[in-house]
This record gives C-alpha cells, sequence and structure tokens, in this order.
C-alpha cells in the first residue's frame, strides 16, 4: 500500500538531482571569498587571532575572509576537512601547533606533516608554569631543584594526556630527572581553577588564565617552555636561562593549505599575511596572550614543523603514550 | 507500518537490544586497560557499566510487559519523514544546504501536509528561501554552500 | 552602602541611549537564537563578537551578555509548543510544558517560563552582585572529588523521580553513561568506542542527542496520536495563567531561583543539570507528584527559572577570577581581552564602570526580555495552528540547521535522526528518556572526576571526603539518601495499607 503521493515525490527528487554541477574557471586570486577553517571554538585564542587577522587583511586581499570554526579532535578534524579540499586558496586553515604537530603522537589521525602546504607561521607565545605563592621556591632553579628533591610529590594540572603543554613538561621534567604527576583537564581554563582551588600544586597551560592573579600576588611563575623569556611575566625564565633552549616548545599558529596550491596563491597570501601580521591590532592581540609577533615564511615554517613534530613525538615515546 | 505488535514482543526486543549492548560493551572493554582499584583505566567504567547493564537486561526480559494492548509501530508518514531527513543529510553537503532544504520541505509538505504538488514545490521552495533568509543572511551560519 | 553607589553609577551608565541600544539588541538576538533549537547563545556571540571590535568594551560585554541570558528565555519556547529543546537547558521543560500545550494551555505555560526567567535571572543578577567574591571562594573548594560526589548526587536525585518501572530507569541510565563513555577518555587519551569517526572523539553532541530523543522522537509519535488526541487551538482568553497556576507555580519559582543560582557557581554543564535537580525537588515537593509529565505548571515554572538562575552565578567565575566556567563565558571572555580588560581580582578595581554597567544592564535586560517575550507569547501559541503536515516539516528542517551548526557536523544530524527513532521506540514501550539525557550529561564529569581524584590522591579513597565542599556534598548526599529510604518505607506502607482497602484506593486514583 505505498501511497501514490510517495511515488511521485520519489520520482521528482531523482529528476531533481540529474542537474550537473557547474564548474568555475578562476585565474586571479583572490575572486571570491576565501574560507578559513579554525579548527577550535569561536572566541578560543586562535579564533580572536584570525578574526583580527581578516579584518586587517579583507581590504588588502579585496575578499571576505570567512572564518569557519570547526573543533574536534584536538583540532584534527579541521585539519582533515582541508587536507580533502581543493588546492585551490580558497579553503584555508588557521590552526594552532597542536593539531600539526602534537596530535599525531597520542591520536589515529588520516594525515601527516606532508599532507598539506605549510604557508605562513604566525605568533610564537608559550607556555607556563605557576605554583601558589606560598610555595618554597621562587626561581625557575629553585622550582625544577624542589621538584626534583620530592619525587611524585608535586602534581602539576596540564591540558590532557598528550597535549602539546604535557609533552612540553615531560620533556623538561626528563632532561632535569624530575618526576611529578600529571593530572589531566580538559583546558587551561579548567586547570586553572583547580590550581587556584589547591587541588592541585603546579599549573601548567597557557598564559591568559593566570595573568590576572599574578599581579595580585596570589600565584608566581617560575618557568616558561619557550626558550626566550616573556615581557608579560617578567620573573619567569625561559628555557635559554636554564641553558637548554633546544626543549622549547611553543605556543603558536599558522596558516596552511591544501598540498598543491599555485605560486601564485601561495606569494599573494605570504605577502598579504605577513603584512597584516605587523598590523598595530593584531600586534596588540598577540601581546595580549603573551606571544611575540613573529613570522616565519613557508619553508622556516615547514622545517619547525618537523622540528617539533619529532621533539614532541619522541618525549611522547618516553612516557609510553602510544597512539589509539 | 507495522501493525498489531505484541508488547511482550517489543519490550522482549529491546531487553535483547541492551543485553547485545552490553555485551559488545564489556567485549570492547577488556580490550582497554582495566587499571587497579587505586586507579582504574580507561575499561574500568565501561565493564562494570556493561555487567550492570547485562544484569539488568537480563531482568527485563523476564518482567511483565507494562501494557496489554497492541501496539502500532511506525506509521507510513513517520517511515516517510524518517526518510526525508536521512535524504536531506545524503544532500546537504552534496548540492548545498538551500536546495536540499527545498527539496525536504516541498517532499514532506506534499507527503504529510497532503498539498497539491505545485503547491507543495512553491512552498518548499519558498520555505528554503526563508531559511536562507534568516539562517544564512541574519545569523550567519556556516551551512555547506553558503 | 557603597553597593548602592556603586550601582547607581552603573545605572547612569546603562541607561545611556547607545547601551540601552546595545543591551536591547543583545536580549532580542539572545532570544532568537534561544528559540531556535540547536542555535544556542555561542553561536549567537559567536557571530557578534567580531561586531564588538569597534564598540567601546562596556557596549561590547553589555550586549554580548544579553545574548548569554536572553538564550535562556527563549529556550522555552519550541520545548512547550513542540516538545522539541530550543537549548540544553531547556530539555526538562518539554515534559511537562508539552502536555500543558496538549491540553490547551501553551499560553500559561510559555508565561510561567516567561515569569520564572524574569524573577531567576533578576535575582541571580542580585546574587552576583552581593555575593560575588564570596561565591567564588566556594567554587574553587570544589575540586575533583568535590564534583564527583556533587555529580553523583544529582543523578540520584533525579532518578528517583524518574517515571516508568525502576528497571527501565536504570537501564536507561546506565545507556547514558556508557554513551558518555564514548571519546578520548580525558585521563590516557585512550578513544573509546568511536569506531574510527574523529567526529566522535570529543564524545556525542549532547544537543543532537535531546533534539533526537525529544523532538523527533515525538514527531514520529504524533503521527499515530494524531487519529486519536486533537491538540486543543487556544483562544485569546487562554492566554494567561490561571489563579490556581499561579499559585501552583509560585515556590517552584523562588526554589527554583536558589536551586539554578547555587549550581551556576559550579562549572560545566550547571544551566542543564540545574534544571533536572529543580524538576526533580518539585516533584518530590509537590502535593500532586502524579500531576507531574501530565502538564504541571511547577514542572515548567521551577526549571525555566532554574536555568535563568544559573546565568548571574556562572558569570562570578569569569568575573571574580578571570576564568570562563562554560563556553559561553569563555567568549565573553575573548570579548573582554579584546578590549584591554581582564577580568580577574581587579576588574572591579580597575574597570568599575565595566563591572557595573554589566550588573545594571542585566537588571534592565531582564525586564526588557520579560516585555519582550510575554506578547511573544500570543505569536508563538498562533504558531499551533498550523497544520502538523507543515509544522512538522519546519520545525524538523530548523533542528536540522541547529544541530548541524553546533559543530558544522553532518553527522551529528544522523545521531539526531537515529536519536529520533531510538528515541520513539524506547517510548512507545514505557522507557523514560530524561534519565538517559541526564546521565549523559553527567557520565563523563563522574568518571574523569572520579579517576582525577584517585590520580591525586594516589588511589587514597579518602580524597572523597576531604576538603569542605567534599564534605557538605557527602552530608548532602548522605541526607537525602536517608529521606528517600523513610519515603520509600512510608510508601511501603501505605500501599499495603492500600492493598488491605482496595477501595479506597480505587477512589483516590
Amino acid at each position: 500500500m505505498v501511497p501514490m503521493r510517495l511515488v511521485i515525490a520519489c520520482a521528482a527528487l531523482v529528476g531533481t538531482l540529474g542537474f550537473g554541477s557547474t564548474v568555475q574557471a578562476q585565474d586571479k586570486y583572490p575572486s571570491r571569498p576565501i574560507n578559513i577553517i579554525v579548527p577550535g571554538p569561536p572566541g578560543g585564542g586562535t579564533d580572536t587571532i584570525i578574526r583580527h587577522l581578516a579584518e586587517v587583511l579583507e581590504p588588502t586581499l579585496g575578499t571576505k575572509l570567512v572564518i569557519e570554526n570547526k573543533p574536534g579532535g584536538g583540532g584534527a578534524i579541521g585539519v582533515t576537512i582541508l587536507t580533502q579540499a581543493r588546492p585551490d586558496g580558497y579553503t584555508l586553515v588557521f590552526s594552532h601547533n597542536g593539531a600539526l604537530t602534537t596530535i599525531q603522537h597520542s591520536l589515529q589521525i588520516p594525515y601527516t606533516l606532508d599532507s598539506y602546504q605549510p604557508i605562513i607561521q604566525i605568533g610564537y607565545g608559550s607556555y607556563i608554569m605557576c605554583v601558589a605563592s606560598d610555595f618554597p621556591a621562587n626561581t625557575a632553579k629553585e622550582f625544577l631543584d624542589e621538584l626534583r628533591s620530592k619525587p611524585g610529590r608535586y602534581t602539576y594540572g596540564n591540558d590532557g594526556v598528550g597535549s602539546t603543554m604535557h609533552l612540553a613538561a615531560e620533556q623538561i621534567f626528563k632532561k632535569f630527572d624530575i618526576k611529578a604527576k600529571p593530572v589531566p583537564f580538559g583546558g587551561a581554563g579548567e586547570t586553572a581553577r583547580n590550581f587556584l582551588g589547591g587541588h592541585i600544586d603546579i599549573y601548567g597551560g597557557s598564559l591568559p588564565p593566570v595573568i590576572a592573579h599574578v599581579k595580585s600576588g596570589k600565584v608566581k611563575c617560575p618557568l616558561l617552555t619557550s626558550a626566550a623569556n616573556n615581557p608579560v611575566v617578567p620573573e619567569a625564565s625561559g628555557l635559554k636561562d636554564l641553558g637548554v633552549p633546544e626543549l622549547e616548545v611553543g605556543l603558536w599558529w599558522g596558516l596552511i593549505g591544501p598540498k598543491g596550491l599555485p605560486d601564485n596563491v601561495m606569494k599573494t597570501l605570504v605577502t598579504a599575511f605577513t603584512e597584516g601580521a605587523a598590523k598595530p591590532s593584531v600586534r596588540e592581540a598577540l601581546d595580549r596572550i603573551g606571544a611575540a609577533p613573529t613570522v616565519n615564511g613557508p619553508d622556516e615554517y615547514k622545517a619547525m614543523l618537523a622540528r617539533e613534530s619529532a621533539s614532541l613525538g619522541e618525549a611522547a615515546k618516553a612516557i609510553g603514550l602510544v597512539k589509539k | 507500518m507495522l501493525k498489531n505488535i505484541n508488547p511482550r514482543a517489543g519490550e522482549l526486543c529491546i531487553a535483547a537490544v541492551l543485553l547485545a549492548l552490553a555485551g559488545f560493551v564489556i567485549f570492547e572493554g577488556t580490550k582497554m586497560p582495566i587499571g587497579t582499584w587505586a586507579l582504574p583505566g580507561p575499561g574500568y567504567f565501561p565493564i562494570a557499566l556493561g555487567i550492570i547493564l547485562a544484569v539488568v537486561s537480563v531482568a527485563l526480559l523476564f518482567r511483565r510487559p507494562d501494557g496489554e494492548q497492541p501496539v502500532e509501530l511506525f506509521h507510513t508518514d513517520g517511515l516517510m519523514t524518517i526518510a526525508a531527513v536521512a535524504i536531506a543529510a545524503l544532500l546537504f553537503e552534496r548540492i548545498g544546504a538551500i536546495p536540499a532544504f527545498a527539496i525536504f520541505l516541498s517532499a514532506l509538505f506534499y507527503l504529510l501536509g497532503r498539498a497539491r504538488w505545485w503547491s507543495a514545490l512553491a512552498m518548499g521552495i519558498a520555505g528554503a528561501g526563508l531559511t536562507w533568509l534568516l539562517f544564512v543572511y541574519l545569523l550567519q551560519l556556516q551551512l555547506p554552500g553558503y | 552602602m557603597q553597593t548602592v553607589e556603586y550601582l547607581l553609577h552603573g545605572f547612569a551608565i546603562a541607561l545611556t541611549w547607545k547601551n540601552l541600544f546595545f543591551c536591547l539588541v543583545g536580549c532580542l538576538w539572545g532570544t532568537i537564537v534561544g528559540v531556535l533549537p540547536g542555535v544556542g547563545p555561542l553561536a549567537g556571540m559567536a557571530l557578534l563578537l567580531p561586531l564588538t571590535y569597534k564598540l567601546d568594551p562596556t557596549g561590547a560585554i553589555i550586549m554580548l551578555a544579553g545574548i548569554f541570558y536572553g538564550a535562556m528565555y527563549g529556550g522555552s519556547t519550541t520545548s512547550i509548543l513542540m516538545r522539541m529543546p530550543g537549548e540544553a537547558a531547556s530539555v526538562i521543560t518539554c515534559i511537562d510544558g508539552y502536555e500543558m500545550a496538549r491540553k490547551g494551555r501553551a499560553g500559561p505555560a510559555l508565561f510561567l517560563a516567561g515569569a520564572g526567567s524574569f524573577v531567576g535571572g533578576t535575582l541571580s543578577v542580585l546574587g552576583l552582585m552581593l555575593f560575588a567574591p564570596v561565591l567564588a571562594d566556594a567554587m574553587l573548594r570544589v575540586g575533583p572529588a568535590a564534583e564527583f560526589i556533587l555529580m553523583v548526587f544529582a543523578l540520584l536525585v533525579v532518578s528517583f523521580v524518574a517515571v516508568g518501572s525502576r528497571l527501565k530507569v536504570v537501564a536507561m541510565i546506565v545507556v547514558g553513561l556508557l554513551l558518555a563513555t564514548i571519546g578520548i577518555d580525558s585521563l590516557t587519551g585512550w578513544t573509546r568506542f568511536t569506531f574510527g569517526a574523529l567526529e566522535l572523539s570529543d564524545g556525542l553532541n549532547f544537543v543532537a542527542l535531546s533534539i533526537g530523543l525529544f523532538g523527533v522522537s515525538e514527531i514520529l509519535l504524533s503521527f499515530e496520536e494524531s487519529l486519536k488526541v486533537k491538540p486543543i487551538k487556544p483562544t485569546l482568553r487562554q492566554l494567561l495563567p490561571s489563579k490556581e497556576e499561579l499559585r501552583q507555580s509560585r515556590w517552584p519559582i523562588a526554589r527554583g531561583s536558589v536551586i539554578g543560582f547555587i549550581f551556576g557557581i559550579f562549572p560545566g554543564v550547571s544551566h542543564i543539570v540545574s534544571t533536572f535537580v529543580s524538576y526533580a525537588v518539585e516533584k518530590r515537593l509537590s502535593k500532586h507528584p502524579e500531576e507531574f509529565g501530565h502538564g504541571a505548571p511547577a514542572g515548567v515554572a521551577g526549571p525555566e527559572t532554574a536555568n535563568n538562575a544559573t546565568t548571574g552565578s556562572s558569570l562570578i567565575p569569569l568575573l571574580v577570577l578571570g576564568i570562563p566556567a562554560i563556553p559561553s563565558t569563555a567568549i565573553l571572555l575573548s570579548a573582554f581581552l579584546i578590549h584591554g580588560v581582564q577580568p580577574g581580582p581587579q576588574l572591579i578595581t580597575e574597570h568599575p564602570e565595566v563591572f557595573w554597567g554589566l550588573i545594571a544592564s542585566m537588571y534592565i535586560g531582564n525586564v526588557i526580555l520579560v516585555a519582550l517575550n510575554v506578547p511573544l507569547v500570543g505569536i508563538f501559541v498562533n504558531l499551533l495552528r498550523i497544520p502538523f503536515g507543515y509544522l512538522a516539516p519546519i520545525i524538523l528542517l530548523i533542528s536540522i540547521i541547529g544541530v548541524y551548526s553546533v559543530n558544522s557536523n553532518i553527522l551529528d544530524v544522523w545521531i539526531m535522526l537515529g536519536a529520533g527513532v531510538v528515541g520513539y521506540l524506547l517510548r512507545k514501550f514505557g522507557y523514560d528518556v530524561a534519565p538517559l539525557l541526564l546521565a549523559l550529561v553527567l557520565g563523563d564529569r563522574i568518571e574523569t572526576n572520579f579517576r582525577r581524584s584517585l590520580t591525586i590522591s594516589d588511589g587514597d579513597y579518602t580524597i572523597f571526603m576531604q576538603g569542605s565542599a567534599a564534605r557538605v556534598f557527602i552530608c548532602a548526599l548522605a541526607l537525602v539518601l536517608i529521606l528517600q529510604g523513610i519515603a520509600m518505607a512510608a510508601g511501603y506502607g501505605k500501599r499495603a495499607a492500600a492493598a488491605r482497602s482496595p477501595t479506597k484506593a480505587g477512589n483516590q486514583k
């Protein structure tokens, strides 16, 4: 008793689908809006930076930059979508380094460093480790000594198992022969809450959640995971001060595209983004989250990805993290 | 479409599905590290929950059913609705959101609303247009193709 | 009193034409995203965020906060009219709100939801203004161990009042807890039950599941029931609640305000949990618990008050500590930072105009929202006049878009459809899907915080009794268990007595 209406509807559907799709040909780039995928939620650090960039870039590029949030899988979902996109320069990803150099060590993902084309790297921040103001150490050296003298006694929060922050910390701890208990949280905000409440001893994560508390004197931050010091938290030492700049792991961002982008597209994007990153509003945005306004072109960017991925891979192996 | 289903049969089916789910979860859970009492691993909760579910579903198998009346399952209109949503989901990313919505609305207005085909089509297209206005233009949601 | 002085200053800021305009835009926008199922405050705020770059910080924050608390007003609309949760926090409203609508009381239900929202929202701002620093401290005391106990507490409270056979309720809770294990295990990084789909690595999408289990399943059921029960078309006279309905809602609204406000300071999913707890409390305290599930006004007024009451307190972690506790306040934080305002301990001293302007605007915003929503009741109720064959496709389409827009992920649409079919079958055979949804929300937190606590304590179980917050929650848990035990014993006694005199029991029914 299949109703006649159903038959008619099905026939109409098949008919509609018969229409072919149109193919557009273009030579001048960009000639239509560019989609930029952010592999994270709206309002996050990465999202904020690209929105500032988009605002200054739209006049230069003469087209709209459409920011598309594709959160999930630690950023892997957004990057995966990109690797399947056509390399015409109209689908790009602006990502933090986590989805590019970290996630592959703990999660089975369908892409590698060679599945996409690095375009430009922008901004360089760092992760930070903080303790309560009554912690028996003030400098980075005292802090590490204290941790070493009491193996397994202290707990440190991080952004999650196999996160960039977690691996960066483990790398440093291994070098200094330290055993501390990692306690993974869902993100820097949750870590900060548990740290401020005294449920864990050491905060590990990005700068923004703790900056205000450093100012109020409730918290002190001895150690950064970058090589250089940071003007936002002058009392914290970078790894250069400790003589181990090679262990540096940063928090940075970059633009990538599908493999095989035409040269003119690459050139346009590199020029435009380099200019954009130098604009005051973008520098301010980076400044506020404690990131330096560094810019690296495609070649240095590619080398940077390879280097960080390799060293974090080793750190992951050392703590017995297996890909699942 | 399915009429006069014995409620006892229905309840047994659901209990059996739950039991199968429990079995699957326990089986998959044993592949994960269970950890210790002091430090439970990722397999701990799934296995524990799987065992509870298995017990509950066995108890459900032997429970008296709530109702006595035969039940009707999946009205034709319901099946058509399910199919329409499925087709819309399939077309959504292939032909773009708004054309998929026009097809979806026209089809259901025609099938459920019993509208004449031309008015269903017109309303479907108009509805998809309004959708565009509200979600794409006003709310600026990111829909495939827009 | 200094507070009064500051507040007057705040009103002076919020009542400028410009800020009043931003407040209105935010509230209006919040109502729109609130009404649309799946589309939540997050999407609304993210969209307007870039527009606020050019505003001054006070105006920007006032507008974005307006979306945040405004969305809680709109959330009940589709829940009541169509049983389609408009917001994650309006899931429980579907139960009695929709039943009221089927009895032709859609107008009163919407009206009560609006009134409750107004009371809850306003009291919540009052609480935020008066107790913010104290509550921030209380929030910090809640570590992983205390959070675990709190979540178990919520699950127990709600499971006691679920409908249907005990056995089926337990089955639904266990299934919900199991569904919560899907995704990456946050303590070890194991991916569980994702079947290789990256989209599932962060767990199941609650919005998709709730819309499927409640809304889509209802549409599927309606095709059968439409043959028997015709929904009553409301007349203009029936828009306002009766004296009796108002009387029944008075205390639920008061209690909902308290429950919502207290739960609001606990981070994460408090806006959802508070509604479930409010519903459970009202059902337990009611003289006619059998009316719940069949259109009890208290079952709408209580939860809808509670979810608005969370809005004020969930701003506390952000404003006092500079830490966002839920995704919506993360967007607010980003808006603060864009304008160089750092929320946290120094906010009130360094930027009093932003803080007090925001507080004052929230009082104004709640007035705007109630003025906006009450006239809308008449319009929304008339939506029910659209024939079901047209209304169902439209509401389904809006749900598809909303569910998709959460993560721009088509898999979520399939999950919604699957949940709709499963929910249909479950409801057909007397399973209550509400406990499943709550268990799904709580499951991940229960498991993760349980294991996280043991990681911190090296497997020492006494950690669950350490710290003031954990002790308070343990006592509350014990109290509820004892009361439930007594109630059950009394219930058995009553039932035994009823069995001895069958005629009397028959009359009561």
